[in-house]
């Protein structure tokens, strides 16, 4: 768990600037090159391409060149630290119950009155 | 300074139990049936457990995990035998108050057997709960963020 810390970290700061909060988005959509993603923005080419840095150091996007084509996608998977947390503590109260139930099953002489 | 913050969350657990109402409400309301299943699990270790189940009584849970010392206070709000218990509780992380909460369970006679309907509303303090500082801003956006990932692809 201390090591989510870093992780959790970066996350939040890419996710800081409204620009890459709107890159995220359209990528949730989809994937897209980088041009696509630079489109709706109003940046040059080169802002888009340092604000993908700071997305891809987080985890939160990958991207491959292929050809002279740079494709961007989404990787939901790096949300999951913080929904992790959030979940810890239903998974904490459904192991909880899952030892009700195994309890439960014991023969009524061993579960004391 | 501390960053302040408050995160909510709901979660509905249900399970079906192979035992009538009343055996899984004594589950709940006898302390040596309920430490056997509620207190002594996971690896924990238990420093403290008091229980007083009753409206308006205190279940006093400490021990550590991990290295860490967790303590719970839970106080009873409504007690319907064999049918519903209701309960807030927070928690600490050492002297942090991590979080408060307050849980419904309810039990549905089915057939020989129980369902039980477990409730629970959750307010994370200050992020205690996650590891590391953060900006204010980007802690709401980025559960709006996983949310609006965890629906269907999308409209438009």
């Amino acid at each position: 768990m201390l090591n989510q810390g870093a992780t959790l970290d970066r996350v939040f700061q890419a996710l800081a600037d409204p620009s890459r909060r709107a890159m995220v988005e359209r990528l949730s959509r989809g994937s897209a090159s980088v041009s696509e993603l630079a489109r709706p923005l109003d940046m040059t080419l080169a802002g888009v391409v340092q604000h993908l840095q700071v997305l891809e150091a987080s985890g939160l996007v990958r991207s491959e060149k292929v050809g002279r084509v740079r494709t961007c996608r989404i990787e939901p998977s790096a949300l999951t630290p913080v929904e992790q947390w959030i979940g810890e503590r239903r998974t904490s109260w459904e192991r909880g119950l899952d030892r009700l139930g195994e309890f439960l099953n014991e023969p009524e002489s061993e579960q004391g009155k | 300074m501390t960053d302040r913050s408050a995160i909510h969350s709901t979660f509905v657990i249900e399970r079906t139990y192979d035992a009538s109402p009343a055996r899984v409400f004594a589950a709940f309301e006898d302390p040596e049936a309920k430490n056997r299943w509620f207190v002594n699990g996971d690896g924990w270790g238990t420093e403290n457990y008091q229980a007083d189940f009753r409206v308006g009584g205190y279940e006093i849970y400490r021990g550590t995990h991990e290295g860490m010392v967790v303590s719970m206070e839970s106080r009873y709000y409504d007690i319907v035998p064999n049918e519903r218990i209701v309960f807030a509780y927070d928690m600490h992380f050492g002297d942090d108050r991590i979080s408060v909460s307050l849980t419904t369970i309810e039990l549905f006679g089915e057939g020989n057997g129980t369902r039980l309907v477990f409730t629970e509303h959750d307010t994370f303090l200050d992020g205690h709960e996650a590891v590391g500082p953060r900006e204010e801003g980007s802690k709401q956006l980025l559960e709006a963020l996983a949310a609006e990932l965890a629906r269907k692809p999308a409209q438009k």
